[in-house]
């Protein structure tokens, strides 16, 4: 789809320190698209003055519930980074709230730019100059291949199997609308129950789709994995080892972890949200004793827990009253450092506790056994109704807008159908939202309507 | 006497009928060059005009000032509304035809056209002056200049019969073939195309049995294709339905491997909308059987056409299953169904005028487009036409987007996406069937038409007047309320919906699915006082109205995209950030503008994008120098 003269709207910073980040909307309806999900008391129902930096509120209109404060500021054409009108919201709250509030912009009207759009728009009002426009065009290009990449990936799984099944049966009811549109001599008028049944079902199997975004803050916005242990058990290494890069730093001194660190990781499509923590001990040290505090408040809000343990040690104290605070956790016990004891002793200890489950040994320093850790991880997940393998996930907003637009045109098909408006209505709907799915695999255009009309039916002289 | 002239039109079948009164009505010195005198605009298919997408290009055409809608009026012989329940948009009329009474009236008003000589001959060579087109050269010899020439060739070129292992190089129903003209395209470096298109057998009306089939008969009510002129007037045919039965398909899996598309005789695909028996029975086995129509072809005839039986296996087979047919037991063959292979043009050569690119005043239209149709042969000769005089008069070519007309679409398809068999226009083709009605064709077009000349002020006042009122009553539908008195609430609950409490706007009562306009009428009596063409279109643009916005703001996103031009001179192929195949088909198709360029296959929006840029910086680079 082509996004030109639409508004649109994007993450432009991940959240950074003290979780701010910013959402950036571009495009004529700006200014009225933030105004619809941000409530501003310094305004009282006056225009927001250009560059002025107001203070406010994301609100939620559905639920009537403030997401986030936020600080909004409003750039009027051609006086803008893109030279349009371009509105800017910061958020405070971290990354869950910041999508979340990207969602309300969606909905309110705005479409999700496209990676580079707002460069494009930059160099097009020309904001840019002149020797940035190669870099521009390879820029989009090469977005654009990176994209399809991605997509690919993504949607080889079940969402993409769901995707192409429900795009060929919307295909299969335009054709035969079509059909008896065009050629109204060679086939009956349509049976109208036995399109609102279709309609119905497949307006239930988008909904349910969409659930799964909804209820999947689990999923979306990754599985919150906490990696605990004692101090010095290599945590920060095991965290490392897995993103492949080194984002924790690690020390030989017990203790080196001070604050919670969390990165994302993709599992198998599934993203995980790991968390490093402080070692728990008996700690004198204040820094250490507020890190710690973070470490069991992180342990409370888990969605997974991968518990390390050394291979080197015997299980002491401060284990076993791990082990009983994550008790009610889904949690992995890991067995590190294994490349230096083969930790068959501390595996012993770990039977004695009756935790009836499979310790995992590891030695993350030199990377042994990430893949059986992963392993268990992924069983451990998808045992889990919610995230059953088979099940498609909504997890990208960009997603979640495709469906939620299709679903939408669905509905407003079976209004139509159920008004007793003409079926060349009917078309229009479901086009839509052919569209609007189609454009999440990349795939299908309108030729190819045409092409199944012919595949399908038999017509004419 | 000379033989200068402003335009040549070469053939006189629907698109050179059109191309040529267009161009002389224009005021251009016109001539037609024709194969036979005896068929000019000959149907040499299906007896019918009209059907959707095509009746509406028909209206297309008469609304602009084209004659293809009064012809068919003149000589229906039966009129049918299809669609009447299935929405506006696709609302259509189909009509039987008298063939030989079109023939006649064709040539007549060809022949009455001042600016215009119609002639027979047989153009064997098109002449030129350098790059540029300077006239054509006939069988005989004899010269005719002029700048610009519309081909309107039809299934002529190189046109070959078949009929099961029977072939025979010749025109339709019999005509002279076309063969040093196709010679003389290869010679030019014309990339020609074989495509093929089939009919069914004529049949005997007396040997019919009709007690055994079903009576479709013409529509009581007046129907017209043209806005303007007389309603149909002469009498009415009626057309019968049956079916293939068992035996039908029997005989036919038995014959199989006699058909010429087994045993190699045709090459070239044929359109897969109307496809032969055969084909249908191979392709579709699962169906038990197939609907038929016997269509009368005149009234002066007993020749009744086989609708839905197209075929081209050897003439026993077809006799035998023929009589398979309930209500055909004895029937006479006639003609015998056949296939027709002919050459035609690859239409991406094209531009939106249908200029060939490659020559300069050298236009072509109808089915040498790779079209299939007399609708669509008609739209693309009338487009020719207007647009070689334009360029004759180095005005600015007249174009029709896809928001504007069917005309717009099927030319656009054409040019951009081309074609792999016979083009047929339907409706679904466009993305704006609910601005594209047939009922308000006028208010598309006419205003063009009548700038172009083709129109005359007459009509062009009445046309006016029309919209005027049509306007006019939309307003005053939404301000004028009516109260809720006793009588309108009865008569509410009668057509099942609730009674009023308080007053109601006329539009949000139109809006109601349980009434329509003639229910208005009965407590308004402006409303009741107005003609029915005009009260179709107030309940149209009534009841769709969400419709009609929502698409009409798509038509605004494309216009602008539309309006981005791009040079022709562009090489995409040294342009940095565009993929290798969007490269190439950029090039061959040369789009006008960022819109085309976007629906040609295999140029992404990521493309697009690229092109904007490029655009961008070219723009700013000239205002640098
Ligand atoms: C067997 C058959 C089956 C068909 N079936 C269908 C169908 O199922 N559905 C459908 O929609 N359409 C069908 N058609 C197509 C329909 O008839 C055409 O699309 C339509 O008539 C094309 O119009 P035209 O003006 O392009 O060409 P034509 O109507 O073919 O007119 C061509 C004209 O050019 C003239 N001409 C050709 N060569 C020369 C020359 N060298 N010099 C001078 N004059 C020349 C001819 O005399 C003729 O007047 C069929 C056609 C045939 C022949
Ligand atoms: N040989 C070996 N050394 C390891 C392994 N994993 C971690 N280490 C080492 O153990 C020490 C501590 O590692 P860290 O990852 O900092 O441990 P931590 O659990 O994060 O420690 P705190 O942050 O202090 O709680 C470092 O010197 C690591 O190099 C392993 O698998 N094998
Ligand atoms: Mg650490």
């Amino acid at each position: 789809m082509i996004k030109d003269y639409q508004t649109i709207a994007a993450i432009s910073t991940p959240p950074g320190e003290g979780g701010i980040g910013i959402i950036r909307i571009s495009g004529s309806q700006a200014l009225a698209i933030a105004l619809k999900v941000l409530q501003i008391p310094g305004l009282r129902g006056k225009t927001p003055k250009v560059r002025r930096v107001y203070h406010g509120y994301v609100v939620d209109q559905s639920k009537k519930e403030k997401v986030d404060e936020v600080i909004f500021f409003y750039f009027k054409n051609p006086n803008s980074y893109t030279g349009e009108d371009v509105a800017e919201i910061q958020t405070h709250g971290g990354i869950a709230v910041l999508r979340k509030t990207l969602e309300l912009i969606l909905a309110a009207g705005a479409v999700l730019a496209e990676a580079g759009e707002f460069t494009k728009r930059a160099f097009l009002n020309g904001r840019l100059d002149l020797t940035q426009a190669e870099a521009v065009m390879d820029l989009i290009q090469a977005n654009s291949e990176e994209g399809a990449k991605q997509a690919m990936l993504q949607l080889d799984g079940a969402l993409g199997r769901f995707v192409r099944k429900t795009l060929s049966r919307i295909l299969n009811l335009i054709a035969s609308i079509e059909v008896s549109l065009d050629f109204p001599e060679d086939y009956d008028p349509l049976d109208r129950e036995a399109l609102l049944a279709v309609l119905a079902e497949l307006e239930a199997e988008l909904r349910e789709l969409l659930s799964t975004f909804k209820q999947g803050n689990l999923v979306r916005q990754g599985l919150k994995t906490v990696i605990v242990g004692r101090p010095n058990v290599g945590k920060s290494t095991l965290l490392n080892s897995l993103l492949g890069e080194d984002r924790a730093i690690v020390t030989a001194t017990a203790g080196t972890t001070r604050d919670v660190l969390e990165e994302y990781y993709n599992l198998e499509g599934i993203t995980l949200r790991l968390v490093d923590t402080a070692g728990l001990r008996q700690s004198q040290d204040e820094i250490e004793m507020m890190g710690i505090a973070r470490t069991r408040s992180a342990i409370d809000t888990a969605d997974l827990i991968l518990w390390v343990v050394d291979a080197e040690e015997d299980l002491q104290d401060e284990d076993r009253e791990l082990a009983s605070l994550i008790k009610d956790k889904p949690y992995i016990p890991v067995i590190n450092k294994t490349d230096l004891r083969h930790g068959q002793k501390i595996a012993a200890d770990l039977k004695d506790l009756d935790l009836n489950r499979e310790p995992v040994m590891i030695a993350a320093a030199p990377g042994q056994g990430l893949d059986d850790l992963r392993q268990a991880i992924s069983q451990l997940v998808f045992a889990g109704k919610a995230l059953a393998k088979n099940t498609p996930i909504l997890t990208k907003t960009r997603h979640q807008q495709s469906v939620s637009q299709a679903m939408e045109q669905i509905a407003a098909c079976q209004q139509a159908v159920a008004a007793y408006l003409p079926e060349d209505c009917y078309v229009i709907h479901l086009k839509d939202a052919y569209e609007a799915l189609a454009s999440l695999v990349g795939e299908g255009s309108y030729d190819e309507i045409i092409e199944n009309i012919f595949a399908q039916f038999c017509v004419g002289k | 006497m000379s033989n200068n002239y402003d335009v040549i039109v070469v053939g006189a079948g629907h698109a050179g009928s059109e191309a040529a009164l267009a161009a002389a009505r224009m005021g251009a010195k016109t001539l037609v060059l024709t194969i036979s005198l005896d068929f000019i605009a000959q149907l040499p298919c299906n007896p019918a005009m009209g059907g959707p997408a095509k009746s509406h290009l028909i209206r297309e055409i008469d609304a602009l000032g084209g004659e293809i809608g009064k012809a068919s009026d003149a000589c229906a012989i039966q009129m049918r509304k299809l669609n009447t329940s299935k929405g506006p948009a696709v609302q259509s009329l189909r009509a039987q035809i008298d063939r030989v009474l079109y023939l006649r009236y064709m040539k007549r008003v060809l022949e009455d056209q001042e600016n215009l000589d119609l002639k027979q001959g047989m153009v064997e060579k098109i002449l030129f002056d350098g790059d540029e087109v300077s006239g054509v050269e006939t069988e005989l010899g004899l010269i005719y200049q002029a700048p610009k020439v519309i081909l309107a060739t039809g299934t002529f070129l190189n046109g070959k019969l078949i009929i099961g292992e029977y072939t025979e190089i010749t025109g339709p129903d019999g005509m002279k073939p076309s063969l040093a003209l196709s010679d003389n395209l290869h010679e030019l470096k014309l990339p020609l195309r074989r495509f093929k298109t089939g009919t069914p057998a004529r049949v005997a009306g007396k040997s019919l049995d009709f007690s055994k089939m079903i009576e479709q008969k013409s529509w009581e009510e007046p129907l017209r294709f043209s806005f303007e002129g007389e309603y149909p007037s002469l009498p009415t045919r009626s057309c019968w339905l049956t079916y293939t039965s068992e035996k039908t398909h029997q005989i036919i899996r038995d014959n199989i491997d006699r058909a010429p598309m087994f045993i190699g005789g045709i090459e070239g695909p044929g359109p897969r909308y109307c496809p032969s028996i055969e084909d249908k029975i191979m392709r579709f086995a699962d169906k038990e059987r197939h609907q038929l129509f016997l269509e009368p072809t005149g009234l002066e005839t007993d020749e009744y056409y086989v609708q839905g039986m197209a075929t081209s296996l050897p003439i026993d087979v077809q006799m035998e299953f023929y009589r398979s047919i309930p209500g055909l037991e004895n029937v006479e063959i006639m003609r015998p169904g056949c296939a027709m292979e002919y050459d035609c043009l690859d239409p991406t050569e094209l531009t939106y005028e249908l200029e060939i690119k490659s020559f300069k005043g050298l236009y072509s239209a109808g089915q040498l487009n790779g079209t299939s149709g007399y609708e669509e042969a008609a739209a693309q000769g009338m487009m020719a036409g207007i647009n070689a005089v334009l360029a004759l008069r180095d005005q600015e070519p007249f174009h029709l987007t896809r928001s504007q007309a069917y005309i717009g679409v099927l030319i656009d398809d054409l040019i951009t996406k081309g074609t792999n068999e016979p083009y047929r226009l339907m409706t679904a083709r466009s993305e704006y069937r609910l601005l594209l009605r047939q009922d308000n064709a006028d208010r598309r077009l006419t205003e063009f038409g009548y700038r172009l000349g083709l129109i005359s002020e007459e009509r062009y006042q009445r046309f006016k007047n029309k919209m005027v009122i049509v306007d006019k009553q939309l307003q005053r539908l939404e301000k004028t309320f009516l109260p809720p008195s006793a009588e309108l609430n009865q008569a509410l609950i009668a057509a099942n919906t609730t009674p009023l409490e308080h007053g109601a706007s006329l539009t949000s009562l139109l809006r109601r699915p349980q009434l329509d306009i003639s229910f208005l009428r009965r407590f308004d009596s402006e409303l009741d006082a107005l003609p029915l063409d005009i009260l179709e279109q107030i309940e149209i643009e009534t009841i769709y109205a969400g419709y009609i916005r929502q698409q009409s703001e798509q038509v605004e996103r494309q216009r602008r995209m539309e309006s981005a031009l791009l040079p022709e001179k562009a090489k995409y192929e040294e342009m940095r950030g565009i993929s290798r195949e969007a490269a190439e088909k950029l090039d061959k198709i040369k789009p006008r503008n960022i819109g085309q360029a976007s629906r040609i296959s295999g140029v992404s929006p990521a493309d697009i994008s690229v092109l904007t840029i490029w655009l961008e910086q070219q723009k700013r680079k000239r205002r640098a120098n």
